[in-house]
């Protein structure tokens, strides 16, 4: 027997009014985007209960059996270990067009999203589904069940610059504009003429930090946050960047910022971790040494889960994790540009 | 990552979203709903049964969902604490579904008998037929009929004495 044995109920305009509104009623309703993390997390702890559990009635038997035996039962749980939303995989295209996630660990495809019918610019991964900007400066929202959607009225301008989504809300910029979409509102944002988004980062509270390069002058790029609601970027004037960020990530305690390490030494960055509100540096990060020179901020991504891991993603398709201190260079089915296609993979 | 927790991820990444919509128009409440599929996701790889059969997984976890929907409600009842927290909801501009006000629709399903409400989202929001409904109750087909006629006509009648 399955769930549609029979004919799914049809006809009366009093069932169309009921099924209508039952699915309206609730097609506002995600997951929260720590579901995830909390069913692996108590599943672990599960397991590990069940596991203590079993062994502890093997140990009772044992000790009734010889009546003289001293047990410790030592408890077994397995420490939880927080996860991602999307755990221990990212996304990337494939040689061949396709949109897949990839497993960290592995290498191995998990999921296909299918293959757009036209160049993919840039990334950004929900919980559910993956963004595509397109070179015709289009929005693909594609699904686990390889369907493909063309997002309309999301682009506020020409090309599309940059692209994130967190927590069900879409950000898209295009040169000085920014659109910020969450469920049929699309909001915009326009900075002063002449600057160019060249990243963002969306937050689970709608707050948008900004890679804003002047097209006007030769400074190098700045960062701008702003806040959840908010129509004007605050600039952040207070960190010293040098040569300029080149991409950004929020995580849990601030803004993840990417720059080249010294400004004429592009195939060196550095990951530091700054206060969004006053610009002041929470983490001296991390150091990595690229395999070649970055040549344009399109060349490199970083991304990061709900974890706080960071993805460092290039267009070479070699790709490093940062875990705390840790770096460790991932491998898999991006190891060879020949695999994937020439956009950096993201988390 | 282990085989359950492949499993595990692979299931919520199908069926958790349908699932907790399930539940929301079952419980009325968004953070309970929640829980409550959050409980059935943990639990449903308790049995390698369950693990080997992904139809046996995902009948489990339709069952649980409502089950658990089931206790919650009953537990409200008993603490006189059940409040149908739709219904307290204000509408606001964009409240409006198809011609009609989210909170009446809200409203009119928190009020239907629990037996019709069941049979009535699993019919009508997850479109089960007769046979699967009545088994996932656990009751006959001929009850869940006459579950959803009466639950129609009855939201039928309160839309239209709101609207």
């Amino acid at each position: 027997m399955t769930e549609s044995d029979t004919a799914a109920p049809d006809g009366s305009s009093d069932e169309q009014l009921v099924r209508n509104g039952l699915h309206a009623l609730v097609a506002d309703v995600e997951p929260s985007a720590t579901a995830l993390p909390r069913v692996l997390a108590g599943r672990r702890r599960r397991s590990g209960a069940r596991t203590v559990l079993g062994v502890t009635g093997a140990v009772a038997a044992t000790t009734a059996a010889l009546l003289l035996t001293l047990v410790f039962v030592v408890d077994r749980s397995p420490p939880t270990v927080p996860t991602g939303t999307a755990p221990d995989s990212y996304v990337t295209q494939l040689a061949d067009g396709t949109l897949v996630s990839v497993m960290l660990e592995t290498g191995e495809v998990r999921h296909e999203f299918g293959r757009p019918d036209t160049d993919v610019t840039a990334l950004a991964r929900g919980e559910e589904h993956v963004y595509a900007a397109t070179a015709d400066g289009g929005v693909l929202r594609m699904g686990t069940d390889a369907t493909v959607r063309r997002m309309r009225g999301v682009v506020p301008g020409g090309e599309v610059t940059a692209i994130d989504t967190s927590d069900g809300r879409l950000a898209v910029a295009s040169g000085n504009r920014v659109s910020l979409v969450s469920g049929n509102t699309t909001r915009r944002i326009t900075l002063p003429a002449g600057l160019v988004v060249r990243d963002l980062a969306l937050d689970r509270s709608g707050r948008l930090a900004l890679v804003v390069r002047d097209r006007t002058s030769s400074e190098p790029p700045t960062l701008r946050v702003i806040p959840a609601g908010g129509d004007s970027a605050a600039r952040l004037d207070t960190f010293e960047v040098g040569c300029g960020p080149l991409r950004t990530a929020w995580t849990s305690t601030g803004l993840a910022v990417l720059r080249p390490d010294e400004c004429a030494v592009t195939e060196a960055v550095r990951i530091t971790t700054i206060d969004p509100t006053t610009g002041s540096r929470i983490g001296g990060g991390v150091h990595l040494r690229l395999d070649r020179p970055i040549g344009a901020t399109d060349d490199i991504r970083v991304s990061t889960d709900a974890t706080d891991r960071m993805l460092v993603s290039t267009t070479t398709g070699n790709m490093w994790l940062v875990d705390g201190t840790g770096v460790g260079s991932v491998t898999g089915h991006c190891a060879s540009r020949r695999d994937c296609a020439s956009i950096p993979p993201v988390m | 990552m282990d085989e359950s927790t492949a499993e595990l991820t692979d299931l919520y990444h199908e069926h958790y979203s349908g699932l907790l919509r399930m539940a929301v128009l079952l419980v009325d409440d968004g953070s309970a709903a929640e829980d409550v599929v959050q409980d059935a996701f943990m639990r449903v790889f308790d049995s390698r049964a369950r693990l080997r059969d992904r139809d046996k997984a995902l009948a489990f976890l339709r069952r649980t969902v409502l089950n658990k929907s089931r206790s919650l409600l009953r537990r409200r009842q008993v603490s006189r604490k059940y409040q149908h927290r739709l219904v307290q909801r204000e509408s606001g501009p964009d409240e409006s579904v198809h011609g009609v006000d989210r909170t009446v629709l809200a409203d009119a399903i928190a009020r239907l008998p629990p037996r019709q409400r069941e049979a009535v989202v699993l019919r009508y929001y997850a479109d089960f037929s007769e046979a699967y409904t009545a088994k996932i109750m656990k009751v006959t087909p001929g009850a869940v009929k006459a579950y959803c006629s009466r639950g129609v006509s009855r939201l039928s009648s309160l839309l239209r004495e709101r609207v």
